[in-house]
């Protein structure tokens, strides 16, 4: 399970607050989220402080939000390192 | 007042008979009653009255009425005290009211009146020599029911309170039914959050090499044999492959063989009927029945007794087997997945394990790889634990000594990732500050433990060769095994029972890690707390 909360900051960013396990579907609706974002030019952040596992498929969307320029924020230790690896 | 005839109360008594053995829905049992009645009993209104035992309150069931009421509507609850309908519930006895205008004397009896009610007759309904509620009628003509129609309700009302019996049963049993699917439900989510994760921490090759087969042979519905050290995962690979499976929906239902005593393992596996033997005192449903259309996974499979192995084969083989002391063939749809931390084809070898068995649980084998073998997994293992048990104990580690981790990374780790869970559930009890560290007395092997029993988890094949040609197999498996024991004694600092205890940690029930301590001669480093 995977709450996923879009938060829009005054200065026009996007914030996507994750909560639970990036995993199995939710990977592919995070993605959709973050493409629509990503279309419309707008900063994107994922706050991950409360992700508590991601899967494998998770962490390549991940890696590759990371290369599009999104900015992955407060990640927990084992993400950063499921991230690192 | 017109009496019912003996011919009409017969038909009337069985027509509610029919609509008491072909309605099971409240509202259709009550509907066909009313129509039955309303062939020797004249009313306007009619209506059943429950009791409801937490709040001692008689709650309106079900009502059919011509007569338009504020008052008088289903779920109206009056006290069982201090009302008409309770009087008759107390005492059960009917109650005539002929004349309601002079008769009245409970509240709720004027309520009747001001809907136009001016006689009734209430009967207690009794069932089992309980009180269920009351049956009432109700007229809005004076002197429309005599003792006769009292007579015939009361009979009425002794089949119409069986019905309602079984029918509340029957409803205790739906609603119970739901409350379990429910709670099954809960628990198998349960079960999936708490285990569903720690088997695909890791991007080592020896782990993705591992969950491709895993993802190859999930969807097959083979029997799959795991073979792993102790503390490998080999449960959550099992889990994995059910969770990948086309049965994913039905449970996986596990059975320890090295925890089920040899005389218990056939009623453990195929059920038994109540007085089958001393001490079936109860029905028992087999693990292999419970698992039907599920998964089975029959972990340590290595330590079934050879009497064990050909009744499990007969299972493998035939799909179906007998409850002990039952003459009935009970055919199951079953997927198997065993695991063992043994050298099977070696135990074929020794006579210990049966040839036909070992060929039919290894149609897909998996190797579960060691830690030492994935090493490069260790830092996301450990940063996976931290998080868990950090949160679990309330604590706040931001992170590891770096130091630590080399030396969590140098470690051989004999007893693989649950002694690497182990060693990091003590170090975030233990922690003090934010940063985790570990001494080296986590990693020292015993002083105290004879040499032969100290872990040598990096042994070369030739190496292992080697001992087995000078100590003989069973001897090595001997020293391995009391290797493995003292370890998880030290662990848990000499406890073997108890979620940190030695037997938790290996897997083993308490009894049988007693008796292994035992034979082995092995000294415990402090008594047993637990």
């Amino acid at each position: 399970m995977l709450l996923i909360a879009l938060i829009e900051t005054p200065g026009g960013e996007s914030v996507v607050r994750l909560e639970g396990e990036l995993i199995g579907p939710w990977v592919d609706e995070l993605k959709a989220l973050c493409e629509q974002r990503l279309d419309s030019h707008t900063p994107l952040s994922l706050d991950l402080a409360d992700v508590r596992f991601a899967d494998r498929q998770g962490v390549t969307l991940l890696h590759g939000l990371q290369a599009r320029g999104v900015h992955l924020a407060r990640c927990s230790l084992f993400v950063a390192e499921q991230l690192r690896a | 007042v017109s009496s019912p005839g003996s011919q009409e109360r017969h038909q009337t008594l069985l027509a509610i008979n029919n609509a008491i053995i072909s309605s099971l829905t409240r509202d259709r049992l009550f509907h066909a009653i009313a129509v039955a009645l309303r062939r020797v009993v004249p009313f306007e209104r009619t209506g059943i009255f429950l009791h409801d035992r937490d709040r001692d309150v008689l709650r309106l069931f079900v009502l059919q009425s011509s007569l338009s009421s504020a008052y008088f509507v289903v779920g109206l609850e009056i006290p069982a005290t201090e009302s008409h309908v309770g009087w008759v519930f107390q005492h059960r006895r009917p109650l005539l009211r002929r004349n309601l205008e002079k008769e009245a004397q409970y509240p709720a009896e004027r309520q009747a009146l001001k809907d136009g009610v001016r006689a009734f007759v209430i009967v207690p309904l009794v069932a089992h020599d309980c009180c269920l509620g009351t049956l009432a009628v109700a007229s809005t003509v004076v002197d429309t029911y005599a003792e006769e129609h009292v007579t015939f309700l009361q009979e009425a009302a002794n089949q119409i309170a069986l019905a309602i019996d079984n029918m509340l049963a029957y409803e205790e049993i739906a609603a119970l039914k739901a409350r379990l699917e429910r709670e099954n439900a809960y628990l198998q989510e349960e079960i999936h959050r708490t285990h569903n994760f720690a088997e695909t921490v890791g991007s080592s090759p020896a782990l993705l090499a591992l969950l491709a087969s895993v993802e190859k042979v999930a969807p097959t519905d083979s029997t799959v044999l795991i073979h792993g050290e102790t503390g490998t995962g080999k449960e959550l690979i099992a889990r994995a492959i059910h969770d990948r499976s086309l049965r994913r929906s039905r449970p996986l239902v596990k059975v320890n063989c090295s925890a089920i005593s040899a005389g218990l393992v056939e009623s453990e596996f195929f059920g038994h009927v109540k007085g089958a033997f001393t001490g079936a005192l109860e029905r028992r449903i087999g693990r292999f029945q419970l698992a039907d259309r599920g998964t089975i996974f029959l972990d340590e499979v290595g330590e079934l007794s050879l009497d064990t192995q050909v009744k499990l084969l007969r299972v493998l083989q035939e799909r179906e087997f007998e409850p002990v002391g039952s003459n009935e063939t009970v055919r199951v749809d079953v997927r198997v997945i065993a695991a063992t931390n043994r050298d099977l084809a070696a135990a074929v070898q020794a006579g210990r394990f049966r040839a036909d068995l070992f060929y039919r649980l290894n149609v897909l084998p998996l190797r579960v790889p060691p830690l030492r073998e994935r090493a490069g997994d260790i830092p996301q293992l450990v940063m996976f634990f931290l998080a868990r048990f950090s949160k679990a104990f309330g604590k706040s580690v931001e992170g590891v000594a770096s130091e630590t981790m080399q030396a969590l990374g140098r470690y051989p780790w004999p007893g693989n990732i649950r002694e690497l869970q182990n060693v990091i559930e003590r170090a975030v009890v233990l922690s003090r500050g934010s940063v985790l560290e570990l001494d080296d007395s986590v990693f020292a092997p015993s002083s105290h433990l004879p040499s032969e029993a100290t872990p040598r988890p990096r042994e070369t094949t030739a190496e292992v060769e080697g001992r087995v040609g000078s100590e003989g197999l069973g001897e090595m498996l001997e020293n391995i095994e009391r290797a493995h024991i003292i370890a998880a004694l030290e662990r848990s600092r000499g406890v073997i029972e108890g979620p940190h205890g030695a037997a938790q940690s290996l897997k083993v029930h308490p009894n049988t890690l007693r008796s292994r301590i035992e034979k082995l001669g092995i000294r415990r480093p402090a008594p047993e707390k637990s």
